[in-house]
């Protein structure tokens, strides 16, 4: 064997190394981000009584869907009532977002008036404040208002959202002015331009926000934790951390039910619109 | 004059009238649900409040008293070892996949991204509950899993020692894939050119990336450090639920668990101790803004040198 044909050899061999140490690690991480969801999937998808450690693999159809029914029939602290709440609170401050943000972009991003970059940056700031700040505030105006318990008290207050503002901005800044123009040629109202020319084309900007909203609203904690004292309408992130610590194994699955139940809207959303979610994470990110 | 003023005022609406009123919702909105609480805080700060009787005027004796208490301290000893956690190893790991995803084909990097990602879209109030179960010392997959490693014994829920390594273990699981997205959108960002240029030129792949990418994604780093930190000081869900507090139990075993935001709480809606609740909110607000201001300093020296 010549030292060329061995060096050759070598060299083949840790091409062949480095590959295969990428995928390993590639492929690792990829469990390790899946691993807990896939877990409590198993977990639940598996004969009662069966020791928790040994569940990698879901082994019994009938047994978890015994175990999602026991949660869905549940009367005290139903996951199907609080998603409903949820659902509506989410909903409700998603499109009272997508309003107030859309329209305040819209001046940002297209028109100059005095007085623009200071309120601009007065917004911007709030991204940076720690949400404990207002927290106390927030639920003296919520009692002022009569809003606990309330879908407007769990909803209203994060609807002025500068993420929001930040992603329409930065969409809008990228569409052509002539639009505009063309728009106040053909008698459009100032309105008229928002409403028939700028939002019909920002459709992509609106699921960006509307799904990272939505994921968000479905994911609050500290909030309904502060308002809602009325178990009727506790959101799901409540009803699931009620679950938690569980010790004895019935309790134990209904807990991994009733998680894996409220899992399931934003791993539905991510599956069908993660496009939107990457697209405006990218972005934002690289430009802010 | 007065008829010059006059339609000076009217020519400025006339102008702008209608810029403003498509920003007041937004900020109607704003200055009733940020604005007004900020400075509500503040002031709610400075007096003797139990959320019903008149709030008491009582200076800076709220900031003087909790800042003397062991939960002050503790809370924020917590809060300083958790973000010397999650800020360096949550950046550097998500540094390192993003590199290594970037070496696969494009199919697979859509793929490995899309993974990578999903524990971000993953409520932190169900990571906490599912990771209790999984932190669980001897029957939980985290030990189990250590253990075959030979680093067994560790009690990640009780153990002073490691229960804020256990909340920040929770807390990158989802950090990691956030701050990946940013990274590999820096790193595709980069132009090919300068990577061509390097490699005609003979630099090794490791050359190009510290003399490349790193330098390139100097502003992503920047960004995803400086979130780091703020997400850090607002931690609540994780600790809260991973030591089962409670208004009447919470922190864990001997506070170990204890993070600012869960000592606001309590002293707000457990003790009704609205004023130094607001006290210790104001201190954290201050301690964003120091940060923040170092942080921004620091890259803007950098940039001019």
């Amino acid at each position: 064997m010549t030292s060329s044909t061995r060096a050759r050899i070598s060299w083949r061999s840790r091409q062949w190394f480095s590959l295969a140490v990428r995928w390993l690690l590639a492929i690792f991480w990829v469990i390790v981000a899946v691993f807990p969801l896939w877990y409590t999937f198993s977990v639940v998808f598996s004969p009662p009584g069966v020791p928790v450690t040994r569940q990698f693999f879901p082994s019994s159809f009938n047994a978890g869907m015994q175990k999602v029914g026991a949660v869905l029939t549940q009367t005290n602290l139903n996951i199907v009532t609080a998603s409903g709440v949820t659902f509506l609170y989410a909903a409700l401050q998603v499109a009272g977002m997508v309003f107030v943000t859309s329209l305040a972009a819209f001046e940002f991003a297209l028109f100059d008036f005095p007085g623009k970059n200071v309120l601009f940056m007065l917004a911007l700031s709030s991204l940076m404040m720690p949400a404990a700040v207002t927290l106390i505030p927030l639920f003296q105006i919520a009692i002022k208002l009569s809003w606990l318990n309330t879908l407007q008290g769990l909803a209203v207050p994060g609807m002025a959202s500068a993420l929001a503002l930040f992603i329409f901005r930065q969409f809008m800044e990228g569409l052509p002015r002539e639009l505009i123009d063309a728009g106040s040629i053909d008698g459009a109202s100032h309105f008229g331009i928002y409403r028939r020319i700028i939002m019909p084309l920002s459709g992509n900007a609106v699921l960006t926000v509307a799904v990272w909203a939505f994921v968000n609203a479905w994911a609050n904690y500290i909030w309904p934790l502060v308002i809602l004292t009325d178990p009727t309408m506790y959101t799901v992130s409540l009803v699931a951390a009620a679950q938690v610590g569980q010790r004895s194994w019935t309790t134990v699955d209904f807990a991994m039910a009733t998680y894996l139940i409220s899992a399931i809207p934003p791993i539905v959303i991510y599956v069908f619109l993660q496009r939107y979610i990457i697209q405006g994470f990218s972005t934002t990110g690289l430009k802010g | 004059m007065k008829n010059l003023s006059d339609s000076k005022v009217a020519l400025f609406l006339s102008r702008y009238a209608k810029h403003y009123v498509l920003l007041l919702p937004f900020f109607i909105l704003f200055a009733a649900f940020y604005l007004y609480p900020l400075i509500y805080s503040i002031v709610i700060s400075l007096t003797k409040w139990d959320g019903i009787r008149p709030p008491e005027f009582i200076d800076i004796q709220n900031y003087t008293r909790i800042v003397g208490t062991p939960r002050f301290s503790t809370s924020m000893t917590n809060l300083g070892r958790f973000v010397l956690i999650v800020v360096p190893v949550g950046v550097t790991l998500a540094l390192l996949l993003a590199l290594l995803v970037d070496r696969f084909t494009p199919r697979w990097q859509k793929f490995f991204r899309g993974m990578y990602f999903f524990p971000v879209i993953i409520p932190m109030f169900l990571s906490a509950a599912i990771f209790r179960y999984l932190l669980t010392p001897r029957v939980g997959m985290i030990p189990i899993a250590l253990e075959v490693l030979g680093i067994g014994g560790i009690n990640w829920l009780n153990d002073p020692t490691y229960m804020v390594p256990a909340v920040a273990l929770v807390d990158m699981w989802r950090a990691i894939g956030f701050n990946f997205l940013l990274l590999f959108a820096g790193i595709k960002a980069i132009p090919l050119e300068y990577f061509e240029a390097a490699q005609v030129d003979g630099a090794s792949r490791f050359q190009q990336i510290i003399h490349i990418t790193i330098p390139q994604l100097e502003p992503v780093l920047f960004l995803v450090v400086v979130n780091g930190f703020i997400g850090a000081l607002q931690t609540f869900d994780i600790p809260w639920l991973l030591s089962l507090s409670t208004f009447v139990n919470y922190g864990g075993r001997r506070n170990g668990m204890l993070f600012p935001v869960m000592e606001i709480y309590i002293s707000a809606w457990g003790r009704q101790d609205f004023g130094g609740a607001s006290a210790f909110a104001v201190i954290l607000l201050a301690i964003t803004l120091v940060i923040t201001a170092i942080q921004f300093a620091w890259r803007s020296k950098r940039l001019a040198d």
